[in-house]
């Protein structure tokens, strides 16, 4: 893996990762 | 608008986002989609993402839309949705799509789902263990489908027993409607089903150098851009662009009949889009991590490539099996494997005949009894020749045609008639009723112009690219041709069934088509 093939995954992994939990926590907030 | 006249309903939003997101999570996800990329490395990635966000997505969407809308009206399968968004004689058959294609997908896809559940039994009690050569368990999978001998049928007990459990726990949540089975299925599946793929993920990414390779060298066949000119062929593009169609399923009908359950006042762009975000995680955090980064690490480069050209099956059922017999506590690892992948297969199996359910229930007015042992029986007259003609072709040939061809064409039609027929002005007003997330504005201008044409122009290139060839049988031995046939016919039998279906209900129902009927 080179360093820009690291960032790549990370990069998508994190955007991924990021909307499950921007989406998640909406869904909590509308429940509480 | 009427009132839907099912009781049944989503008891949780939580239920309904995880049958959702299991209906979305499949065997694919962990077998297809590795098994696109690796070939490619990391520029697969971005047609694949480009793909994503402008037509699966927006697609998604559509579907809850749709979905939603119809289920307002007593509609619980595509036939009536795609009346009510389009007064044409023509829309409720092509509605059929949206219970044909599911249920002759379900007709192979249990069978699938039921090797993982095999093997995962095969893995528990040790029967393949010793056998740590790839050839070794090459011909272990073949003995345990019964496909290696010459003989008429491809017939092996043990696949055939794991088959039966399979199909029967299939029709068991079916016929327990959408709270009581599927929704309960779904809420305790799902986390079982993440949890196991984070435990594999991190064993995986924690294993120890082999040979001098490590886990990184891995990664790097899904990750790594070595070649920019990748963008340049076709073929990438509709490889990654196909993926994300099945990845979805969308373009199946499934998501529709689920939408059907909600009220208008529900939201469906925050539980689309987590639904999405879910089965994106699954697919290409847990799914990218698993196979191809082992494989790498314990055959390498060379030989995996060799071992993903054989198809999806070779790498989870050859290659993961020698792998684990390498490994510590490899037992609790190849289970784990084995069951996240008939868990996998099983959230999104027990959506498939829903569709083919509710149109029996709503439209032909069957009760709910009489609709889940006509689809029983039908179901399992029809997997026999998949089961016992495997190693014919019979399921390659339905796999063509409706788990691949079927399904873009459906999605193409659902997604002009949805921006273009129905108008997207009406249909983004429809799709945020009740919204708990405003989708950006930019959507709107996708889902209006660049969603059907993308999804038409990868029909088109369908059409252009292979239609032909596999429709006149090119390259297929005289010996299995009349297998095809018979592929071919059981499909024909099932949609001259749904045609009749359909023409039938629009003359006989009571309360959904007066419209109609009058006119």
């Amino acid at each position: 893996m080179t360093p820009g093939a690291w960032i790549y995954m990370l990069v998508v992994w994190g955007i991924i990762i990021a909307v499950n939990v921007y989406c998640f926590y909406k869904l909590l907030k509308k429940n509480d | 608008m009427t009132d839907s006249r099912r009781k049944d309903r989503w008891a949780t939003r939580y239920g309904l986002i995880m049958a959702m997101a299991g209906n979305a999570v499949g065997l694919g996800n962990f077998l297809r989609f590795p098994g696109k990329a690796a070939p490619y490395g990391g520029a697969f990635m971005v047609p694949y993402l480009l793909a994503l966000v402008l037509l699966g997505i927006p697609l998604m969407w559509m579907e809850w839309t749709i979905g939603r809308h119809g289920g307002g009206f007593g509609h619980g399968s595509t036939p009536g949705m795609m009346h009510r968004i389009w007064r044409n004689p023509i829309s409720k058959y092509i509605g059929i799509f949206g219970i044909l294609l599911p249920a002759m997908v379900g007709i192979y896809y249990i069978y699938i789902e039921s090797w993982a559940l095999g093997y995962a039994w095969e893995t528990i009690v040790g029967s393949y263990w010793g056998k740590t050569d790839y050839q070794q368990m090459a011909d272990t999978f073949t003995a345990y489908l019964g496909t290696g001998t010459t003989s008429t049928f491809s017939f092996s007990p043990k696949a055939y027993f794991f088959f039966i459990i399979a199909f029967a726990l299939n029709m068991i949540i079916l016929s327990r409607g959408i709270a009581k089975g599927i929704e309960v299925v779904a809420a305790y599946a799902m986390p079982l089903l993440l949890v196991l793929g984070i435990v594999l993920a991190v064993r995986v990414l924690t294993l120890p150098p082999v040979e001098g390779r490590t886990i990184a060298d891995g990664l790097a066949q899904i990750w790594r851009i070595d070649d920019w000119s990748v963008l340049k062929r076709t073929d990438v593009w509709i490889a990654a662009t196909g993926q994300i169609f099945f990845s979805l399923s969308v373009g199946l009908g499934m998501v529709h009949s689920y939408a059907s359950y909600l009220q208008k006042h529900e939201d469906i762009t925050l539980s689309g889009l987590t639904a999405c975000s879910t089965n994106e995680f699954v697919e290409v955090i847990l799914g990218g991590t698993i196979a191809i980064p082992a494989a790498v690490l314990f055959f390498g480069v060379a030989e995996t490539r060799g071992i993903v050209a054989q198809g999806p099956f070779a790498i989870a059922f050859h290659a993961l099996p020698v792998i684990f017999q390498q490994m510590p506590a490899g037992h609790f690892f190849g289970a784990a494997w084995f069951i996240l992948l008939f868990l996998a297969g099983l959230t999104s199996s027990m959506a498939m005949f829903t569709p083919l359910l509710l149109f029996l229930e709503d439209e032909l007015q069957l009760t709910r009894k009489k609709a889940s042992l006509f689809i029983t029986v039908g179901a399992f007259l029809l997997m026999q020749p998949v089961v016992l003609f495997l190693h014919r072709g019979v399921l390659d040939e339905i796999d063509y045609w409706m788990g691949d061809l079927g399904l873009v064409i459906f999605a193409a039609s659902e997604a002009v008639i949805f921006a273009w027929v129905y108008g997207l002005a009406k249909g983004w007003e429809e799709m945020h009723h009740g919204a708990d997330l405003q989708v950006p504005r930019v959507f709107y201008y996708i889902m209006k112009y660049i969603t059907p044409t993308y999804a038409v122009a990868l029909l088109a290139w369908y059409f252009y690219d292979g239609f032909w060839g596999k429709l006149t049988m090119k390259g297929a031995s005289p010996e299995v041709q009349p297998y095809l046939w018979l592929a071919r016919g059981m499909i024909l039998a099932v949609t001259i069934f749904l045609v009749w279906g359909v023409w039938y209900a629009w003359r006989t129902h009571p309360k959904f088509f007066e419209e109609e009927k009058s006119a």
